[in-house]
Protein backbone atom coordinates (compact mmCIF):
# COMPACT_ATOMS: atom_id res chain seq x y z
CA UNK A 1 0.00 0.00 0.00
CA UNK A 2 1.53 3.56 -1.20
CA UNK A 3 2.14 6.18 2.28
CA UNK A 4 -0.41 8.20 0.95
CA UNK A 5 -3.79 8.26 1.32
CA UNK A 6 -4.96 10.32 -0.94
CA UNK A 7 -3.36 11.15 -4.49
CA UNK A 8 -4.74 13.54 -7.06
CA UNK A 9 -2.88 12.76 -10.11
CA UNK A 10 -3.35 15.85 -13.13
CA UNK A 11 -6.90 16.98 -12.39
CA UNK A 12 -8.41 19.25 -14.59
CA UNK A 13 -11.50 20.56 -14.84
CA UNK A 14 -13.64 23.10 -16.84
CA UNK A 15 -16.92 24.96 -16.51
CA UNK A 16 -18.74 26.20 -20.11
CA UNK A 17 -19.03 30.05 -19.15
CA UNK A 18 -20.91 31.45 -21.73
CA UNK A 19 -19.29 31.42 -25.05
CA UNK A 20 -15.38 30.61 -23.29
CA UNK A 21 -14.73 28.16 -20.88
CA UNK A 22 -13.30 28.46 -17.69
CA UNK A 23 -10.30 26.82 -16.13
CA UNK A 24 -11.15 26.47 -12.60
CA UNK A 25 -8.76 23.66 -12.57
CA UNK A 26 -5.80 22.89 -14.42
CA UNK A 27 -3.88 20.22 -14.27
CA UNK A 28 -3.69 20.23 -9.98
CA UNK A 29 -1.31 17.51 -8.49
CA UNK A 30 -1.56 17.30 -4.70
CA UNK A 31 -0.60 13.59 -2.56
CA UNK A 32 -1.70 13.74 1.23
CA UNK A 33 0.27 10.97 3.72
CA UNK A 34 -1.32 10.36 6.74
CA UNK A 35 -1.01 12.29 9.52
CA UNK A 36 -0.46 15.24 7.45
CA UNK A 37 -2.68 18.44 7.91
CA UNK A 38 -3.08 20.57 4.74
CA UNK A 39 -4.49 23.76 3.97
CA UNK A 40 -5.49 25.37 0.68
CA UNK A 41 -6.25 29.19 0.61
CA UNK A 42 -7.02 31.03 -2.46
CA UNK A 43 -9.68 34.07 -3.38
CA UNK A 44 -13.09 33.15 -3.81
CA UNK A 45 -14.49 31.72 -6.85
CA UNK A 46 -10.63 29.99 -7.24
CA UNK A 47 -11.92 26.73 -7.30
CA UNK A 48 -11.54 25.49 -3.84
CA UNK A 49 -14.82 24.33 -3.37
CA UNK A 50 -14.50 22.36 -6.87
CA UNK A 51 -11.52 20.93 -5.69
CA UNK A 52 -12.83 19.86 -2.42
CA UNK A 53 -15.72 18.43 -4.28
CA UNK A 54 -13.40 16.25 -6.33
CA UNK A 55 -11.33 15.12 -3.62
CA UNK A 56 -14.61 14.19 -1.66
CA UNK A 57 -16.07 11.93 -4.57
CA UNK A 58 -18.68 14.79 -5.19
CA UNK A 59 -17.74 15.36 -8.79
CA UNK A 60 -15.53 13.97 -11.55
CA UNK A 61 -13.10 15.70 -13.12
CA UNK A 62 -12.40 16.45 -16.66
CA UNK A 63 -9.29 14.52 -16.50
CA UNK A 64 -7.25 12.78 -14.03
CA UNK A 65 -7.28 10.60 -11.08
CA UNK A 66 -7.66 10.08 -8.07
CA UNK A 67 -6.23 7.97 -5.44
CA UNK A 68 -7.82 7.16 -2.32
CA UNK A 69 -6.05 4.73 0.22
CA UNK A 70 -4.42 3.83 -2.71
CA UNK A 71 -7.45 2.41 -4.48
CA UNK A 72 -7.86 3.95 -7.88
CA UNK A 73 -11.41 5.60 -7.24
CA UNK A 74 -11.78 7.87 -10.36
CA UNK A 75 -12.80 4.69 -12.22
CA UNK A 76 -15.81 3.90 -9.74
CA UNK A 77 -19.22 4.30 -10.77
CA UNK A 78 -21.07 7.05 -9.81
CA UNK A 79 -23.82 4.68 -7.30
CA UNK A 80 -20.44 3.27 -5.57
CA UNK A 81 -19.64 6.80 -4.44
CA UNK A 82 -21.89 7.05 -1.65
CA UNK A 83 -19.88 4.13 -0.21
CA UNK A 84 -16.52 5.18 -0.68
CA UNK A 85 -17.61 8.60 0.95
CA UNK A 86 -19.14 6.89 3.93
CA UNK A 87 -16.17 4.37 4.32
CA UNK A 88 -13.23 6.42 3.56
CA UNK A 89 -13.78 10.22 3.47
CA UNK A 90 -14.93 12.48 6.58
CA UNK A 91 -16.88 15.91 6.14
CA UNK A 92 -16.55 19.03 8.25
CA UNK A 93 -18.98 21.80 6.30
CA UNK A 94 -19.03 25.30 6.43
CA UNK A 95 -21.30 25.92 8.54
CA UNK A 96 -22.11 22.40 11.28
CA UNK A 97 -24.82 21.32 8.90
CA UNK A 98 -26.19 19.01 11.94
CA UNK A 99 -29.79 17.78 11.69
CA UNK A 100 -31.71 19.45 13.66
CA UNK A 101 -33.86 16.84 15.00
CA UNK A 102 -31.10 15.14 16.77
CA UNK A 103 -29.04 15.47 20.19
CA UNK A 104 -25.38 15.74 19.76
CA UNK A 105 -24.78 11.99 20.48
CA UNK A 106 -27.23 10.99 18.24
CA UNK A 107 -26.05 13.59 15.26
CA UNK A 108 -22.55 10.52 16.10
CA UNK A 109 -24.89 7.02 16.67
CA UNK A 110 -26.97 7.38 13.69
CA UNK A 111 -24.37 7.93 11.55
CA UNK A 112 -22.05 5.24 12.79
CA UNK A 113 -21.90 2.39 11.03
CA UNK A 114 -21.57 -1.39 12.71
CA UNK A 115 -17.82 -1.94 11.69
CA UNK A 116 -16.87 1.03 13.81
CA UNK A 117 -19.14 0.53 16.55
CA UNK A 118 -16.14 -0.99 18.33
CA UNK A 119 -13.75 0.84 16.81
CA UNK A 120 -14.25 4.77 17.90
CA UNK A 121 -15.74 5.28 21.08
CA UNK A 122 -17.93 8.49 20.70
CA UNK A 123 -18.49 8.95 24.05
CA UNK A 124 -14.38 9.46 24.20
CA UNK A 125 -14.37 11.37 20.94
CA UNK A 126 -17.16 13.73 23.02
CA UNK A 127 -14.59 13.71 25.58
CA UNK A 128 -11.46 15.28 23.99
CA UNK A 129 -13.32 17.74 22.01
CA UNK A 130 -14.74 19.38 25.45
CA UNK A 131 -18.52 18.77 24.28
CA UNK A 132 -19.18 16.03 26.44
CA UNK A 133 -21.89 18.45 28.03
CA UNK A 134 -23.34 18.82 25.33
CA UNK A 135 -24.82 15.49 24.66
CA UNK A 136 -28.34 15.45 24.87
CA UNK A 137 -28.82 18.78 23.58
CA UNK A 138 -30.53 19.98 19.97
CA UNK A 139 -28.00 22.06 17.97
CA UNK A 140 -30.20 24.89 18.54
CA UNK A 141 -29.47 24.68 22.32
CA UNK A 142 -25.25 24.65 21.69
CA UNK A 143 -22.96 27.56 20.59
CA UNK A 144 -21.64 27.97 17.18
CA UNK A 145 -18.07 26.60 18.05
CA UNK A 146 -19.94 23.48 20.12
CA UNK A 147 -22.07 22.54 16.44
CA UNK A 148 -18.94 22.69 15.02
CA UNK A 149 -16.93 20.51 17.13
CA UNK A 150 -19.85 18.10 17.18
CA UNK A 151 -19.42 18.15 13.33
CA UNK A 152 -15.63 17.24 13.49
CA UNK A 153 -16.71 14.50 15.85
CA UNK A 154 -19.09 13.26 13.19
CA UNK A 155 -16.18 13.44 10.67
CA UNK A 156 -14.09 11.31 12.50
CA UNK A 157 -16.88 8.61 13.35
CA UNK A 158 -16.39 5.86 10.89
CA UNK A 159 -12.66 5.78 11.14
CA UNK A 160 -12.16 7.53 7.43
CA UNK A 161 -8.70 7.74 5.70
CA UNK A 162 -9.06 11.50 4.97
CA UNK A 163 -11.05 14.78 6.43
CA UNK A 164 -12.17 17.64 4.21
CA UNK A 165 -12.70 20.58 5.84
CA UNK A 166 -14.50 23.22 3.72
CA UNK A 167 -13.82 26.58 5.59
CA UNK A 168 -14.55 25.13 9.36
CA UNK A 169 -14.41 28.62 10.72
CA UNK A 170 -16.79 30.57 8.46
CA UNK A 171 -19.07 31.19 10.74
CA UNK A 172 -17.15 31.64 13.95
CA UNK A 173 -15.42 34.42 15.26
CA UNK A 174 -11.21 34.53 15.62
CA UNK A 175 -10.84 32.62 18.85
CA UNK A 176 -13.54 30.28 18.36
CA UNK A 177 -12.87 29.61 14.69
CA UNK A 178 -9.31 28.86 16.16
CA UNK A 179 -10.29 26.46 18.83
CA UNK A 180 -11.79 24.58 15.92
CA UNK A 181 -9.18 24.26 14.10
CA UNK A 182 -7.41 23.45 16.77
CA UNK A 183 -9.59 20.75 16.99
CA UNK A 184 -9.30 18.93 13.63
CA UNK A 185 -5.22 19.90 14.07
CA UNK A 186 -5.39 17.86 17.65
CA UNK A 187 -8.16 14.88 15.99
CA UNK A 188 -5.94 14.33 12.92
CA UNK A 189 -2.55 13.76 14.52
CA UNK A 190 -4.09 11.48 17.48
CA UNK A 191 -5.89 9.08 14.94
CA UNK A 192 -3.06 9.32 12.28
CA UNK A 193 -6.04 11.12 9.85
CA UNK A 194 -4.75 13.12 6.64
CA UNK A 195 -7.19 16.16 6.34
CA UNK A 196 -7.24 19.25 4.09
CA UNK A 197 -8.99 22.37 4.74
CA UNK A 198 -9.73 24.39 2.37
CA UNK A 199 -9.97 28.19 4.03
CA UNK A 200 -9.26 31.83 3.73
CA UNK A 201 -8.91 32.82 7.51
CA UNK A 202 -5.27 33.40 7.72
CA UNK A 203 -5.46 33.47 10.90
CA UNK A 204 -5.20 29.82 11.46
CA UNK A 205 -2.84 28.68 8.83
CA UNK A 206 -0.11 28.48 11.03
CA UNK A 207 -1.94 24.94 12.70
CA UNK A 208 -1.25 23.32 9.12
CA UNK A 209 1.67 21.44 8.25
CA UNK A 210 1.55 22.89 4.73
CA UNK A 211 0.01 25.28 3.04
CA UNK A 212 -1.43 25.54 -0.73
CA UNK A 213 -2.18 28.29 -2.88
CA UNK A 214 -5.04 27.67 -5.44
CA UNK A 215 -4.66 30.22 -7.97
CA UNK A 216 -5.97 31.04 -11.61
CA UNK A 217 -6.38 26.75 -11.68
CA UNK A 218 -3.47 26.28 -10.44
CA UNK A 219 -1.93 24.63 -7.00
CA UNK A 220 1.42 26.03 -5.74
CA UNK A 221 3.31 25.39 -2.59
CA UNK B 1 -36.73 4.10 11.78
CA UNK B 2 -34.80 5.23 14.81
CA UNK B 3 -33.89 8.11 12.82
CA UNK B 4 -37.56 8.91 11.05
CA UNK B 5 -39.13 8.80 14.68
CA UNK B 6 -36.57 11.07 16.52
CA UNK B 7 -37.60 13.54 13.53
CA UNK B 8 -41.01 13.21 14.50
CA UNK B 9 -40.44 13.47 17.99
CA UNK B 10 -38.79 16.44 17.28
CA UNK B 11 -40.87 18.27 15.66
CA UNK B 12 -43.88 17.09 17.09
CA UNK B 13 -46.15 20.07 17.05
CA UNK B 14 -46.35 20.10 13.41
CA UNK B 15 -46.39 16.61 12.88
CA UNK B 16 -49.69 16.36 15.60
CA UNK B 17 -51.01 19.20 13.16
CA UNK B 18 -50.80 17.07 10.10
CA UNK B 19 -52.17 14.09 11.82
CA UNK B 20 -55.24 15.83 12.95
CA UNK B 21 -55.86 17.06 9.72
CA UNK B 22 -55.53 13.48 8.86
CA UNK B 23 -57.51 11.99 11.64
CA UNK B 24 -60.41 14.29 10.61
CA UNK B 25 -60.24 13.60 6.44
CA UNK B 26 -60.03 9.63 7.47
CA UNK B 27 -62.83 10.13 9.97
CA UNK B 28 -64.99 11.73 7.34
CA UNK B 29 -64.28 8.89 5.31
CA UNK B 30 -65.18 6.16 7.14
CA UNK B 31 -68.32 8.18 9.07
CA UNK B 32 -69.46 8.58 5.37
CA UNK B 33 -68.66 4.43 4.59
CA UNK B 34 -70.81 4.08 7.56
CA UNK B 35 -73.74 6.41 6.16
CA UNK B 36 -73.24 4.42 2.50
CA UNK B 37 -73.29 1.42 3.78
CA UNK B 38 -76.60 2.42 6.60
CA UNK B 39 -78.24 3.74 3.79
CA UNK B 40 -77.35 0.68 1.78
CA UNK B 41 -78.82 -1.31 4.85
CA UNK B 42 -82.48 0.34 4.67
CA UNK B 43 -82.61 -0.83 1.42
CA UNK B 44 -81.82 -4.32 2.11
CA UNK B 45 -81.32 -5.48 5.29
CA UNK B 46 -84.22 -7.70 5.27
CA UNK B 47 -83.51 -9.47 2.67
CA UNK B 48 -79.42 -9.78 3.58
CA UNK B 49 -80.23 -10.47 7.13
CA UNK B 50 -82.17 -13.48 6.15
CA UNK B 51 -80.41 -16.94 6.51
CA UNK B 52 -81.32 -18.13 2.40
CA UNK B 53 -78.69 -18.98 -0.39
CA UNK B 54 -81.78 -18.88 -2.97
CA UNK B 55 -84.69 -17.36 -4.17
CA UNK B 56 -87.55 -19.10 -6.50
CA UNK B 57 -89.30 -16.22 -8.55
CA UNK B 58 -91.55 -16.45 -11.76
CA UNK B 59 -89.53 -16.04 -14.80
CA UNK B 60 -90.64 -12.59 -15.55
CA UNK B 61 -90.10 -11.26 -12.20
CA UNK B 62 -86.68 -10.41 -13.43
CA UNK B 63 -85.11 -11.29 -9.63
CA UNK B 64 -88.07 -8.90 -7.96
CA UNK B 65 -90.00 -10.52 -5.60
CA UNK B 66 -92.41 -7.89 -5.26
CA UNK B 67 -93.55 -8.71 -8.76
CA UNK B 68 -92.91 -12.46 -8.66
CA UNK B 69 -96.13 -14.86 -8.09
CA UNK B 70 -95.79 -18.51 -7.09
CA UNK B 71 -98.85 -20.73 -7.31
CA UNK B 72 -99.29 -22.78 -4.12
CA UNK B 73 -98.20 -25.87 -6.23
CA UNK B 74 -95.05 -25.00 -7.13
CA UNK B 75 -93.88 -25.39 -3.19
CA UNK B 76 -94.77 -29.18 -3.50
CA UNK B 77 -92.91 -29.44 -6.86
CA UNK B 78 -89.57 -27.66 -5.52
CA UNK B 79 -89.89 -29.83 -2.15
CA UNK B 80 -90.21 -32.70 -4.18
CA UNK B 81 -87.07 -31.48 -6.28
CA UNK B 82 -84.20 -30.64 -3.68
CA UNK B 83 -83.68 -31.50 0.23
CA UNK B 84 -82.94 -28.09 0.80
CA UNK B 85 -84.93 -25.94 3.61
CA UNK B 86 -87.72 -24.18 1.75
CA UNK B 87 -89.60 -21.02 3.30
CA UNK B 88 -92.33 -19.09 1.38
CA UNK B 89 -92.09 -15.46 1.28
CA UNK B 90 -94.24 -12.31 0.88
CA UNK B 91 -93.63 -8.72 0.73
CA UNK B 92 -96.44 -5.89 0.26
CA UNK B 93 -95.66 -2.48 1.44
CA UNK B 94 -98.70 -0.73 3.17
CA UNK B 95 -99.36 1.63 5.56
CA UNK B 96 -99.78 1.55 9.42
CA UNK B 97 -101.03 3.16 12.38
CA UNK B 98 -101.24 2.88 16.24
CA UNK B 99 -104.51 2.19 17.42
CA UNK B 100 -106.57 5.49 17.95
CA UNK B 101 -103.57 7.70 16.35
CA UNK B 102 -104.53 9.27 12.76
CA UNK B 103 -100.59 9.11 11.95
CA UNK B 104 -99.80 6.71 8.81
CA UNK B 105 -96.08 5.03 9.40
CA UNK B 106 -94.88 3.02 6.00
CA UNK B 107 -94.13 -0.45 6.50
CA UNK B 108 -93.42 -3.32 4.59
CA UNK B 109 -94.72 -6.44 5.89
CA UNK B 110 -92.27 -9.69 5.18
CA UNK B 111 -95.18 -12.76 5.80
CA UNK B 112 -93.39 -15.54 6.68
CA UNK B 113 -94.55 -18.87 7.79
CA UNK B 114 -94.20 -19.31 11.44
CA UNK B 115 -91.55 -21.20 12.87
CA UNK B 116 -89.66 -21.02 9.34
CA UNK B 117 -85.95 -20.08 9.36
CA UNK B 118 -86.77 -16.84 7.96
CA UNK B 119 -88.56 -15.84 10.81
CA UNK B 120 -86.33 -13.73 12.50
CA UNK B 121 -85.29 -13.93 16.22
CA UNK B 122 -86.93 -11.26 18.09
CA UNK B 123 -84.57 -8.92 20.30
CA UNK B 124 -87.54 -8.55 23.16
CA UNK B 125 -90.73 -10.35 23.31
CA UNK B 126 -91.70 -13.69 21.75
CA UNK B 127 -91.78 -15.37 18.84
CA UNK B 128 -94.92 -16.28 16.61
CA UNK B 129 -94.91 -19.80 17.77
CA UNK B 130 -94.75 -18.38 21.97
CA UNK B 131 -97.98 -16.32 21.34
CA UNK B 132 -101.46 -16.76 21.14
CA UNK B 133 -102.47 -13.34 19.98
CA UNK B 134 -104.80 -13.26 16.57
CA UNK B 135 -102.59 -11.49 14.39
CA UNK B 136 -99.17 -11.47 15.76
CA UNK B 137 -96.55 -8.52 14.41
CA UNK B 138 -93.14 -8.53 15.13
CA UNK B 139 -92.13 -4.60 14.33
CA UNK B 140 -88.49 -3.35 13.13
CA UNK B 141 -87.08 -1.22 16.61
CA UNK B 142 -87.58 1.44 14.57
CA UNK B 143 -91.37 1.70 15.39
CA UNK B 144 -90.30 1.55 19.18
CA UNK B 145 -89.01 4.80 18.21
CA UNK B 146 -92.77 5.94 17.50
CA UNK B 147 -94.00 4.88 20.70
CA UNK B 148 -95.11 1.66 19.97
CA UNK B 149 -94.55 -1.10 22.93
CA UNK B 150 -94.97 -4.58 22.91
CA UNK B 151 -98.56 -5.71 23.56
CA UNK B 152 -99.58 -2.32 21.45
CA UNK B 153 -102.96 -2.67 18.67
CA UNK B 154 -101.26 -1.47 15.71
CA UNK B 155 -103.53 -1.32 12.42
CA UNK B 156 -103.16 -1.60 8.54
CA UNK B 157 -104.29 1.80 7.45
CA UNK B 158 -106.18 0.13 4.09
CA UNK B 159 -108.20 -2.52 5.26
CA UNK B 160 -108.50 -1.36 8.94
CA UNK B 161 -106.98 -4.93 10.12
CA UNK B 162 -105.52 -4.97 13.51
CA UNK B 163 -102.48 -6.70 14.92
CA UNK B 164 -100.81 -7.45 17.98
CA UNK B 165 -97.14 -6.52 18.75
CA UNK B 166 -95.70 -9.55 20.19
CA UNK B 167 -92.02 -8.33 20.09
CA UNK B 168 -89.34 -6.44 18.32
CA UNK B 169 -86.30 -7.22 16.01
CA UNK B 170 -83.31 -4.88 15.23
CA UNK B 171 -81.82 -4.27 12.13
CA UNK B 172 -84.98 -4.74 9.62
CA UNK B 173 -85.57 -2.93 6.63
CA UNK B 174 -86.45 -2.95 3.18
CA UNK B 175 -86.37 -0.08 0.18
CA UNK B 176 -85.88 2.46 2.78
CA UNK B 177 -89.49 1.01 5.02
CA UNK B 178 -89.56 -0.62 8.43
CA UNK B 179 -90.55 -4.01 8.08
CA UNK B 180 -93.33 -5.87 9.82
CA UNK B 181 -93.31 -9.77 10.00
CA UNK B 182 -96.48 -11.28 10.29
CA UNK B 183 -97.51 -14.88 9.77
CA UNK B 184 -98.79 -15.87 6.01
CA UNK B 185 -102.64 -16.78 7.48
CA UNK B 186 -102.48 -13.25 8.42
CA UNK B 187 -100.68 -12.45 5.46
CA UNK B 188 -103.47 -13.95 3.25
CA UNK B 189 -106.37 -12.61 5.35
CA UNK B 190 -104.87 -8.72 4.38
CA UNK B 191 -105.32 -9.87 1.02
CA UNK B 192 -108.39 -11.32 1.05
CA UNK B 193 -110.12 -7.68 2.54
CA UNK B 194 -108.18 -5.98 -0.10
CA UNK B 195 -109.50 -8.21 -2.74
CA UNK B 196 -111.97 -10.59 -2.14
CA UNK B 197 -111.46 -12.94 -5.11
CA UNK B 198 -107.57 -13.23 -3.79
CA UNK B 199 -106.05 -16.81 -3.87
CA UNK B 200 -103.05 -17.56 -1.60
CA UNK B 201 -100.17 -17.72 -3.36
CA UNK B 202 -96.53 -16.74 -2.85
CA UNK B 203 -94.22 -14.08 -3.82
CA UNK B 204 -91.13 -16.34 -3.61
CA UNK B 205 -89.54 -19.52 -2.03
CA UNK B 206 -86.55 -18.87 -0.13
CA UNK B 207 -83.99 -22.22 -0.34
CA UNK B 208 -81.30 -22.97 2.16
CA UNK B 209 -79.15 -25.29 1.47
CA UNK B 210 -76.95 -26.07 -1.62
CA UNK B 211 -79.01 -28.92 -2.99
CA UNK B 212 -80.42 -26.91 -6.12
CA UNK B 213 -79.21 -28.86 -8.93
CA UNK B 214 -82.71 -30.90 -9.86
CA UNK B 215 -84.57 -28.08 -9.33
CA UNK B 216 -86.47 -26.32 -12.18
CA UNK B 217 -90.25 -26.04 -12.24
CA UNK B 218 -91.80 -24.21 -15.11
CA UNK B 219 -92.34 -20.59 -15.38
CA UNK B 220 -90.02 -19.88 -12.70
CA UNK B 221 -86.72 -19.19 -11.78
CA UNK B 222 -83.95 -19.76 -9.06
CA UNK B 223 -81.68 -16.41 -8.39
CA UNK B 224 -78.59 -16.15 -5.87
CA UNK B 225 -79.32 -13.91 -2.49
CA UNK B 226 -76.37 -11.44 -4.10
CA UNK B 227 -78.48 -11.28 -7.22
CA UNK B 228 -81.78 -10.38 -5.41
CA UNK B 229 -80.14 -7.73 -3.10
CA UNK B 230 -78.63 -6.05 -6.36
CA UNK B 231 -82.61 -5.81 -8.04
CA UNK B 232 -84.49 -4.31 -4.75
CA UNK B 233 -85.21 -1.14 -6.17
CA UNK B 234 -82.57 1.73 -6.19
CA UNK B 235 -80.18 0.00 -4.29
CA UNK B 236 -77.48 -0.68 -7.06
CA UNK B 237 -77.20 3.14 -8.46
CA UNK B 238 -77.46 4.43 -4.33
CA UNK B 239 -74.75 1.99 -2.98
CA UNK B 240 -72.83 2.57 -6.36
CA UNK B 241 -72.89 6.45 -6.01
CA UNK B 242 -71.47 6.53 -2.62
CA UNK B 243 -69.00 4.35 -2.84
CA UNK B 244 -67.73 6.05 -5.40
CA UNK B 245 -68.16 8.50 -3.20
CA UNK B 246 -66.10 7.06 -0.53
CA UNK B 247 -63.30 5.70 -2.47
CA UNK B 248 -62.35 9.39 -4.23
CA UNK B 249 -62.07 10.40 -0.51
CA UNK B 250 -59.61 7.71 0.29
CA UNK B 251 -57.56 8.49 -2.69
CA UNK B 252 -58.01 12.34 -2.09
CA UNK B 253 -57.17 11.81 1.94
CA UNK B 254 -54.02 9.71 0.78
CA UNK B 255 -52.77 12.35 -1.72
CA UNK B 256 -53.06 15.52 0.91
CA UNK B 257 -50.35 13.16 3.03
CA UNK B 258 -48.33 12.83 0.12
CA UNK B 259 -48.40 16.76 -1.18
CA UNK B 260 -47.72 17.11 2.50
CA UNK B 261 -44.46 15.35 2.55
CA UNK B 262 -43.70 16.65 -0.68
CA UNK B 263 -44.09 20.15 0.83
CA UNK B 264 -41.69 18.77 3.50
CA UNK B 265 -39.08 17.14 1.59
CA UNK B 266 -38.88 20.30 -0.63
CA UNK B 267 -37.86 22.23 2.50
CA UNK B 268 -35.56 19.86 3.65
CA UNK B 269 -33.40 19.22 0.68
CA UNK B 270 -30.15 20.28 1.90
CA UNK B 271 -30.62 18.34 4.95
CA UNK B 272 -31.10 15.49 2.48
CA UNK B 273 -28.11 16.19 0.32
CA UNK B 274 -25.64 16.79 3.61
CA UNK B 275 -27.08 12.97 4.64
CA UNK B 276 -26.30 11.80 0.94
CA UNK B 277 -22.33 13.76 1.30
CA UNK B 278 -21.47 12.35 4.29
CA UNK B 279 -22.29 8.71 2.79
CA UNK B 280 -25.66 8.15 3.55
CA UNK B 281 -27.63 5.44 1.13
CA UNK B 282 -30.32 6.77 -0.95
CA UNK B 283 -32.27 3.25 0.57
CA UNK B 284 -31.86 4.15 4.15
CA UNK B 285 -33.26 8.04 2.91
CA UNK B 286 -35.93 6.11 0.90
CA UNK B 287 -36.66 3.88 4.45
CA UNK B 288 -36.94 7.35 6.76
CA UNK B 289 -39.30 8.93 4.58
CA UNK B 290 -41.59 5.93 3.58
CA UNK B 291 -41.29 4.94 7.26
CA UNK B 292 -42.97 8.24 8.46
CA UNK B 293 -45.52 8.61 6.16
CA UNK B 294 -45.86 5.03 7.38
CA UNK B 295 -45.95 5.99 10.64
CA UNK B 296 -48.07 8.93 10.47
CA UNK B 297 -50.89 7.05 7.98
CA UNK B 298 -51.04 3.86 10.25
CA UNK B 299 -51.61 6.51 13.16
CA UNK B 300 -53.86 8.97 12.04
CA UNK B 301 -56.09 5.85 10.67
CA UNK B 302 -56.20 4.49 13.95
CA UNK B 303 -57.50 7.39 15.43
CA UNK B 304 -59.90 8.08 13.13
CA UNK B 305 -61.09 4.41 13.23
CA UNK B 306 -61.35 5.04 17.49
CA UNK B 307 -63.41 7.92 16.88
CA UNK B 308 -65.80 6.53 14.34
CA UNK B 309 -66.44 3.65 16.31
CA UNK B 310 -67.23 6.14 19.28
CA UNK B 311 -69.32 7.84 17.11
CA UNK B 312 -71.00 5.05 15.88
CA UNK B 313 -71.85 4.17 19.70
CA UNK B 314 -73.16 7.27 20.27
CA UNK B 315 -75.16 7.99 17.60
CA UNK B 316 -79.47 7.96 18.09
CA UNK B 317 -80.27 4.27 16.55
CA UNK B 318 -82.89 6.08 13.37
CA UNK B 319 -79.41 7.07 12.25
CA UNK B 320 -78.44 5.02 9.27
CA UNK B 321 -75.32 3.81 10.09
CA UNK B 322 -73.46 0.75 9.74
CA UNK B 323 -70.15 -0.07 9.94
CA UNK B 324 -68.85 -3.58 8.32
CA UNK B 325 -65.71 -4.50 9.51
CA UNK B 326 -64.56 -5.68 6.01
CA UNK B 327 -65.13 -2.33 4.29
CA UNK B 328 -63.54 -0.93 7.08
CA UNK B 329 -60.46 -2.65 6.98
CA UNK B 330 -60.29 -2.56 3.03
CA UNK B 331 -60.74 1.29 3.27
CA UNK B 332 -58.21 1.57 5.59
CA UNK B 333 -55.78 -0.51 4.36
CA UNK B 334 -55.82 1.40 1.17
CA UNK B 335 -55.55 4.65 2.77
CA UNK B 336 -52.44 3.59 4.48
CA UNK B 337 -51.02 1.79 0.93
CA UNK B 338 -51.89 4.52 -1.32
CA UNK B 339 -50.20 7.20 1.79
CA UNK B 340 -47.14 4.94 2.02
CA UNK B 341 -47.19 5.21 -2.41
CA UNK B 342 -47.30 8.72 -2.07
CA UNK B 343 -44.34 9.10 -0.79
CA UNK B 344 -42.63 7.79 -3.98
CA UNK B 345 -42.74 11.09 -5.42
CA UNK B 346 -40.67 12.56 -1.81
CA UNK B 347 -38.31 9.81 -2.59
CA UNK B 348 -37.49 10.68 -6.01
CA UNK B 349 -37.33 14.00 -5.40
CA UNK B 350 -34.45 13.21 -2.77
CA UNK B 351 -32.86 11.10 -5.32
CA UNK B 352 -32.50 13.96 -7.33
CA UNK B 353 -30.86 16.13 -4.63
CA UNK B 354 -26.86 16.78 -5.73
CA UNK B 355 -25.35 16.03 -2.28
CA UNK B 356 -22.38 18.79 -4.12
CA UNK B 357 -24.01 21.27 -3.49
CA UNK B 358 -23.29 21.49 0.27
CA UNK B 359 -19.84 22.02 -0.80
CA UNK B 360 -18.81 25.99 -0.81
CA UNK B 361 -22.40 27.14 -0.32
CA UNK B 362 -22.51 31.03 -1.40
CA UNK B 363 -18.38 30.55 -1.78
CA UNK B 364 -18.92 29.83 -5.53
Amino acid sequence: MSSYVLQMEHITKSYQDGAGKNNVLNDISLKVKRGEFIAIVGPSGSGKSTFLTIAGMLLSPDSGTVLIAGKNVSAAKKREWTKIRREHIGFIFQSHQLLPYLKAKDQLVMFQTKDNRNRINIDEMLLELEIEKCKSKYPSKMSGGEKQRVAIARAFVNDPDIILADEPTASLDGARGRKVVEMIQLEVKKHNKAAIMVTHDERVLDLADRIYYLENGRLTE
Amino acid sequence: MKLAWKELVYGKKKYILIELLIVLLMFMVLFLSGLAEGLGRAVISGIDNMDADYFLLSDSAENLITVSNLDMDVYEQLAAQTDAELAALDIQRMYLSKQGDEEKMNITYFAVETGSFLEPAVAEGVQFADSDVEHPILLDDAFALEGIKIGDMVMDSSTELTFTVIGFVKDQMYGHTSIGFITTDTYTELRKLLNPVYEKAYHTIAVRGGDTENIGVDGTELAAKADIIENIPSYTAEHLTITMIVWVLVVVSSAIIGVFYYILTLQKRRQFGIMKAIGTGMGRLAWIVASQVGIIAVCGALAANLLTFAMAAALPETMPFYLKSGNVCMVTAAFILISIAGSLISILNISHVDPMKVIGGADE
